[in-house]
Formats: C-alpha cells, structure tokens, sequence
C-alpha cells in the first residue's frame, strides 16, 4: 500500500486497535496520537478498526455506563473465584467448609489469573458479554451513607434475590495488614460477619458480594478490620445502607 | 494520498453498520476466536484499558492489544462492506 511508516512505528505497531476501542492508558494514547501525525500507515489502520469499534454499539444498545460495567465485571469474576474455590477438591464439603477460609484464598490467591480467565469466558460466552452485565434489574440498589471518607467516595449496595453486591469508588486503602469487612445487621441484633472482606483496587474502585437472606429493614456496613477479618467489629462504620 | 482520500469516504459502509440489526452483529461477534472477542469486549463494553485486561487476564500487554487489533480486523472483514483491503 502507499502508507508510509512514522518514525518508532514498531513500537506502536500494535496499538490501532487498543486506540479505537479506547482501551490505551492516557499517556500512552497522547502517544500514539502524537505518532498518527507523523505515521500513514497507522492512521490508515486506525481509520479501518474504527469502522468495526463503531459496530459495536449495535451490537449491545444497551450499554451501560462503564464504571457500572466494569465493577460488575470485577464482581463477577470475584464470585466466579470463590465459586472455582469452593469446586477444588473438597468441592461436596463445599456447604461445610469455613467460609473465612475459602475467602482468603480467593483475595490472595495465585489461582486468580486463570480463574479470571475462566470467569470471562463464562462471563462473556452469550454476547462476549453475558446477562450478568445486561441484567434486566428486578433487584433494588441502596446508597450508602459515609462516615469519614473523602468526599468523593461513593458506594451503593445492588440487592437482588439472597444476594448483593456493593459497588464502590473512591475508597481508600484501609491501611497496611488491615482490609475491609462486610457486615449484616438486622434490627435490635448485634452485627454479623460476613464473609465479604475486600480491599479497593488501586484507583479506589472495589466490588464484594454479599450472600445471605436480606430484609426490609436490615443494615449493611464496612468496617475497616484486621487481615483475615473480625468477629465483632473493631472500628466504626465507614459505609452504611439500610434496605427499605 | 490516494488511499486516504478513499478512506474519507468510508463513511457509507458506517451508515450500512449502523442499520445492521444486533442480531447480525452478535453473530458476527460470536464468529471472533474467544480470545479476541473477550478483550474487545472488555475494553469496549466494560471500558476497561489494555492494561486493565492484561492484569485480569494475566497476558502480556501487547498479546491484548495484537488481540485488539486483530479481532477488529477480522470483525471489519466481516462487516463485508471491504471497500479497504490494507
């Protein structure tokens, strides 16, 4: 073709397809816009992906804003990772098995990548992308209440069925050997452990399912605990929800 | 010079996608090796970045984005409106 290669174009040879999808980290998509001036052949790339990148939308109308998608995705795989756990080899002791332990293993666990993996393609076996994402709601999502996070912390508690996810951004790291911890409340009774523990990923988003029977009424709290979690809270709430 | 000038006027096989029922697309989609149909999704409908994919897949950064492009290449061959050959 007539293209004509810009200068360090082997450096971004690989990078029209990333651009288009708008998948390329900010200073690295600068960069590769800086070299498009100067590079032919990557604008004609750039040019023909895009056409296939525009197809997609149609493909899915009904998207949902990525932040929302992403921490579902997140969430997913996280669940996936605790199911994969729990069908190891003592999976028909599964109902038994401590729930704390099997947790660790899945926040910890080396495993993850190809569980992620594994997660994924279930995940997006359907469309590539799965119903979990274009779920036709049916549940309720409760806001939670903040006490004494940055002010653009958010967190809301997605319920449908037994279980609920908490989506949130913004958080901070709870501190060094210490993570945060999911806990269910009903009214008039002490709180319960649950065996949600997380910690935020390093742009302060973080996703934890919640299993277990929720009710009208009933409170979910984070509390900032110890590694491996607590049996009675040891701090005091930093996220709230109460379901009505 | 030619060529970009043709490639200005892709925008008739855009307007042909952009009738194209979800079905067709899904179809086509699915027609994808898994492995570049799962980072195309991920970065598009999930908006998550290369980088992102590659720690939650654990692959080399340029395996997702070579996925990337590929899986858009063949998506666009697809389209079957293939005015641009490269």
């Amino acid at each position: 073709m007539s293209a004509w290669e810009g200068p360090g174009h082997e450096t971004w040879e690989d990078a029209a397809g990333a651009y288009v999808l708008g998948a390329l980290p900010d200073p690295e998509r600068a960069g590769f816009e800086a070299h498009l001036e100067t590079c032919s052949s990557c604008r004609a790339e750039v040019d023909e992906l895009r056409m296939a990148a525009e197809a997609l939308p149609t493909a899915a109308p009904a998207m949902r804003p990525p932040v929302a998608l992403k921490a579902r995705i997140m969430a997913e795989v996280e669940r996936e990772a605790a199911l994969l756990a729990a069908a190891g080899p003592q999976a028909d002791r599964t109902r038994e098995a401590p729930r704390r332990r099997r947790l660790g293993w899945r926040w910890r666990g080396a495993p993850l990548g190809a569980v992620a993996a594994l997660a994924c393609v279930a995940l997006l076996a359907g469309l590539g992308i799965g119903a979990l994402v274009f779920k036709d709601g049916g549940g309720q999502t409760v806001p939670f209440q903040r006490s004494g996070l940055p002010g653009n912390a958010v967190a809301e508690l997605d319920v449908s069925g037994d279980k609920a996810v908490l989506v949130a951004r913004g958080l901070p790291a709870p501190g060094s050997g210490r993570t945060y911890q999911v806990w269910l409340k009903h009214p008039g009774e002490a709180p319960q452990p649950t065996a949600a523990l997380f910690t935020p990923r390093r742009d302060g988003s973080a996703t934890a399912t919640v299993t277990g029977k929720l009710r009208t009424g009933d409170q979910v709290m984070v509390t900032a605990e110890p590694d491996g979690g607590s049996p009675m809270p040891t701090s005091n709430p930093i996220l709230a929800a109460k379901l009505t | 010079m030619e060529l970009d000038a043709l490639l200005d006027r892709e925008d008739i096989p855009a307007a042909a996608v952009a009738v194209e029922d979800a079905e067709r697309l899904r179809a086509l989609l699915m027609r994808l090796p898994l492995a570049q149909r799962e980072v195309i999704t991920l970065a598009f409908y999930a908006g998550l970045t290369h980088s992102e994919i590659s720690d939650l897949l654990r692959l080399p950064a340029g395996t997702v984005k070579g996925r990337m492009r590929l899986g858009l290449k063949k998506l666009r061959e697809q389209l079957g409106q293939g005015a641009v050959t490269p």
